[in-house]
Formats: C-alpha cells, sequence, structure tokens
C-alpha cells in the first residue's frame, strides 16, 4: 500500500511540536545517554590502546648494586643471558649512565655537582622474548631476587594500575549509560504515548475506516525515531568534544607522562560515533514500536 | 451479504449481549435492529466489523467467515463496510471536506481521486456548500450528513448505523432516512439499530428485534412491534 509522504511529514511534524516539552526532555536525556555510550567506548578503546603499547616491546631494567666487584657483574650478565625467556639484555655502563643523568638534570647545577658517575649503579635494559604483562612480572620478580642486584623497575605494576582504574571508570560509564538508556526509552514511549492519547479520535476514525495499523503507526514511530537521531547527533557531537578535550588534557598534563599513550585516534572516534549512532536508532524504533503496538491492539 | 450462524457474545461477568443469534441478509436490503437498550443491537453493529469477536459462533460476510480472518486483513474487511454512530465521531479540527477526505488520505487513495470523490459525496449529502466549515459551526443533521458521507465516500458493500438519528429531532431524521434509502438504492446493504419507531413504521423494511439478546422477531416489511 501506498503510504503518502506528505501526509506522514505533516503527521510526524505536528506530533513533535503539539509536545514540544516532553520532545525536548527525550531529546536532552538521549543526548546525555548516548554521550556516556559515546564516553564509554573512547575510554575502552583508550585503555586497550594503552596496555597494548606496553605490551609490545615492554622491557625492564636490572639496576646492579653500585659497588659491585667485577665478577659479579659478570654473574648477572650470564644469568640475563643464559636465561631462556630473555632476548637481549644491553648493559649501560657508568659513563653512559652518567651522560644520561646530566640530560636528566640539565640546568640542576647542584644536583650535578653532588653526585659523582661512580655514585650511580649500572644497569641492564633487558627485553624479554614474551613481552605479555604476566611474563615480565615474572622475570621481574626473579630478578628482584637474585644477588648483587639493586633494584629492578618495570612498567607492569603501573600498568595494573592503570588498567584497574580504567576498568572502574568503564564499569561506572557502562552503568550510568545502562539506567539512562533505559530512561530515555521509558521516555520515548511515554512522548509516543502521550501523543497517540492526544489523537485517539483520530486514531479510531482511522480504524474504522480500514487504516492499516501500520500507516496509523508510522508518523508515531517517525516521531521516536526523529527524537532518537537528534540525541544521537547531539551525542557524536560531544564524542568529538570528549576527544579534543582528552588531546588537550594530556598534552598539557606533564605528570601524566604514563598516559601518553592513552591515545584516542581516528578509528576510535569513528567506533564510538557508530554505536552511538546504532543506539540511537535501535532505542528510538524499539520504544515506539512497543508504545504503538499497546496503543493499536484491538 | 450477511450472515450469523449461532452468534453470542458474553462479556465479563456473564453479561450475555447476544445469545445463539441466527440471521441472513442479503445484498442490497435494509434492515432495522430494533429493541429496548441493552438488547444486544450495538454488540451486533460491533460484532460485524469486528470491532468486537464473537464468544461463538460464525459471522460472514461477503462469503468470508470473518473469525478466520487474520488480524492485519480485518482494515481491508472495513473498507468495505461504512460506519455511522449517534455521536457523529467526526473530528473538529477538520473541516467538513478535509473530514470526509481523511477517510480515504488513511486508506492510501490517490489525490487525484480524493479530488474528485469527496465534492461528488459532499453533493449527494447536500453540503457542497459548507465543505469549508468546521463541525461545530453545523446543526445536529448536518454533521450526520457529514459522517454519513464519510462512511459512503469509499462506496462500501455495507452500511452499518448505530441509532443515527438518536441525537436528532423528527424532521431532520426524515432528512437522514431519505438518505439513507438513497444510498441503500444504489444497492449498499443498509443495517440501521434504531429506537425511532415513527421511522421504522414508515419505512416499512425488515425488522429484526432483540430482547435481551436473542432475535425475537425477523419480520420483512415489518413495523416496530
Amino acid at each position: 500500500m501506498a503510504i503518502n509522504g506528505n501526509y506522514v511529514f505533516r503527521e510526524t511534524a505536528a506530533n513533535l511540536t503539539r509536545n514540544i516539552t516532553l520532545t525536548v526532555a527525550s531529546v536532552l536525556t538521549v543526548f546525555i545517554s548516548l554521550s556516556i555510550v559515546g564516553a564509554t567506548v573512547l575510554v575502552r578503546q583508550g585503555a586497550q590502546n594503552l596496555t597494548r603499547q606496553f605490551e609490545n616491546g615492554v622491557e625492564f631494567i636490572v639496576y646492579v648494586e653500585p659497588d659491585a666487584s667485577e665478577s659479579q657483574l659478570a654473574e648477572v650478565r650470564t644469568s640475563l643471558e643464559d636465561n631462556p625467556g630473555i632476548a637481549e639484555a644491553t648493559y649501560i655502563d657508568r659513563d653512559e649512565t652518567y651522560a644520561d643523568f646530566k640530560q636528566l638534570f640539565k640546568g640542576q647545577d647542584t644536583m650535578l655537582e653532588n653526585v659523582r658517575a661512580s655514585d650511580l649503579p649500572t644497569s641492564f635494559r633487558v627485553r624479554p622474548k614474551d613481552s605479555s604483562v604476566a611474563t615480565v612480572q615474572g622475570l621481574v620478580n626473579y630478578y628482584r631476587k637474585q644477588p648483587n642486584v639493586f633494584e629492578v623497575r618495570a612498567a607492569t605494576d603501573v600498568i595494573k594500575q592503570m588498567k584497574g582504574m580504567t576498568d572502574f571508570v568503564n564499569k561506572l560509564l557502562f552503568f550510568s549509560a545502562g539506567f539512562l538508556l533505559a530512561a530515555s526509552t521509558l521516555l520515548i514511549l511515554n512522548t509516543i504515548r502521550t501523543a497517540m492519547f492526544a489523537r485517539r479520535r483520530e486514531i479510531e476514525v482511522m480504524k474504522l475506516v480500514g487504516a492499516t495499523n501500520w500507516f496509523i503507526r508510522v508518523p508515531f514511530m517517525l516521531e521516536g525515531l526523529v527524537q532518537g537521531v537528534i540525541g544521537g547527533l547531539l551525542a557524536i557531537g560531544a564524542v568529538f568534544f570528549f576527544r579534543g578535550w582528552i588531546d588537550d588534557l594530556l598534552n598539557k598534563g606533564q605528570g601524566l607522562e604514563l598516559l601518553q599513550s592513552f591515545t584516542i585516534n581516528g578509528s576510535d572516534v569513528l567506533l564510538a560515533c557508530l554505536w552511538v549512532g546504532i543506539t540511537a536508532v535501535v532505542l528510538s524504533v524499539g520504544s515506539s514500536l512497543i508504545a504503538t503496538r499497546r496503543f493499536l491492539d484491538v | 451479504m450477511i450472515k450469523l450462524e449461532n452468534v453470542s457474545k458474553v462479556f465479563k461477568g456473564d453479561v450475555v449481549a447476544l445469545r445463539e443469534a441466527d440471521c441472513e441478509i442479503n445484498k442490497g436490503e435494509f434492515v432495522f435492529l430494533v429493541g429496548p437498550s441493552g438488547s444486544g443491537k450495538s454488540t451486533m453493529i460491533r460484532l460485524l466489523n469486528k470491532q468486537e469477536e464473537p464468544s461463538s459462533g460464525s459471522i460472514f460476510v461477503a462469503g468470508k467467515d470473518i473469525g478466520e480472518l487474520n488480524s492485519w486483513k480485518v482494515p481491508f474487511l472495513r473498507r468495505n463496510i461504512g460506519c455511522v454512530f449517534q455521536d457523529y465521531k467526526l473530528l473538529t479540527n477538520k473541516t467538513v471536506y478535509e473530514n470526509v477526505a481523511f477517510a480515504l488520505e488513511v486508506i492510501g487513495r490517490p489525490r487525484h481521486v480524493i479530488k474528485t470523490q469527496v465534492p461528488a459525496i459532499l453533493e449527494l449529502v447536500g453540503l457542497a456548500k459548507k465543505h469549508k466549515n468546521y463541525p461545530d459551526e453545523l446543526s445536529g443533521g448536518e454533521q450526520q450528513r457529514v459522517s454519513i458521507a464519510r462512511a459512503f465516500v469509499n462506496r462500501p458493500l455495507i452500511l452499518l448505523a448505530d441509532e443515527p438519528t438518536g441525537n436528532l429531532d423528527p424532521a431532520t431524521s426524515v432528512g437522514i432516512m431519505r438518505l439513507l434509502d438513497r444510498i441503500n438504492r444504489t444497492g449498499t446493504t443498509v443495517v440501521m439499530a434504531t429506537h425511532d419507531r415513527s421511522i421504522v413504521d414508515t419505512m416499512r423494511r425488515r425488522v429484526i428485534e432483540l430482547d435481551r439478546g436473542s432475535i425475537i422477531r425477523d419480520q420483512a416489511r415489518g413495523v416496530y412491534e
């Protein structure tokens, strides 16, 4: 059956404007909840990028006791080189360490004057064969207990902390998104039911003269869809805003050096927008279907 | 055209609205349903266009058992059955023309059909000059004419009228009856529930009398009682 496009457009527009306050309320709720959906996806992707970066080529540094003798140093070296889990161990000698140190504390003259090369521990930069967090953590724990080892530094602890933090933030966002999505579904449902109630006489006449349920339903469903899509578009705008905001935050925050790896690239933003868009359509079409079905059953 | 076979309708709380009704109405007939309030006249009308489902028995419209009809086919059944009510059921925010055009628009009739059919039917019911008026600017009789125009504009096979003169004075009622008679003479089957003794007695058409849900009389060219 041909549905008159002009009729559908007119009726949808009339429904949307008749109940402007409810329409605005639904659009805003959809907007907020979908923004959180978008943020959830961004944080999730960022956290994934972060751990992936550390998981690829994660190194750890074994510092040798500063007063270790040549033979003790050799022991540590053989232990590292003979370990089947280790791909490469590079020795950083005193001069090199001191050069790095000078580089690091450039301009801080008191620091440079008081520290001599002999005070600094030499170290091995170790690249394990298997770079998963668990393996690295195992190696780190092993070398911490070895004699003549001053300290072992690895990023794994920090990664664990970061992961814990992002997981927590993610769960928080996930649940708030869930509750808000439920709220927006109910609001759209209610808006449409109000619109249908306001037009119950027209609907009654339409049924009596033989309009199909789909014909009656389409303008109301479109009303729900329009609300969802406007809310979704605003939320996609918010996703881009979040992205810019996170970038700014990372660029300014020197203290957050580790967070530099918390990057969000173009494909992550696209993924977030995709999720927001799909959720918007599913949510609005679903709630309009429920709303119109309940009203049209004879 | 219409056949009821052993049709009963029981509402919640064991209220029997129709009890084992049997009757057959042929194409082109004009039938009055008479009886006191609550005797089952309106229920019978509502069963015919599937606004209600019978509790038992079968109803045939145009040779089809409408109890077997899929719910999505019900609108197509209703396109063959026009309906007129005591309270007109006009849309107050639409003009006379728009009210009638609405009935064609919502069943997807093309615009050129609407543009020719609506003026023609308004001419038939005598309201061509008032097509731009709103329902509350019309008299009761005129409003009922609009409602008849809306019911008949799609040229249905059957016209159901539930107390169409219930709110009208006798003189206006005569005008409405003339209109229904005219529609009947185009071959449309008309089933009309009424309380109006004088109308039934003057028209001398088939009368089916109901009492507490049972058909107690079925008389060709009958009177009210």
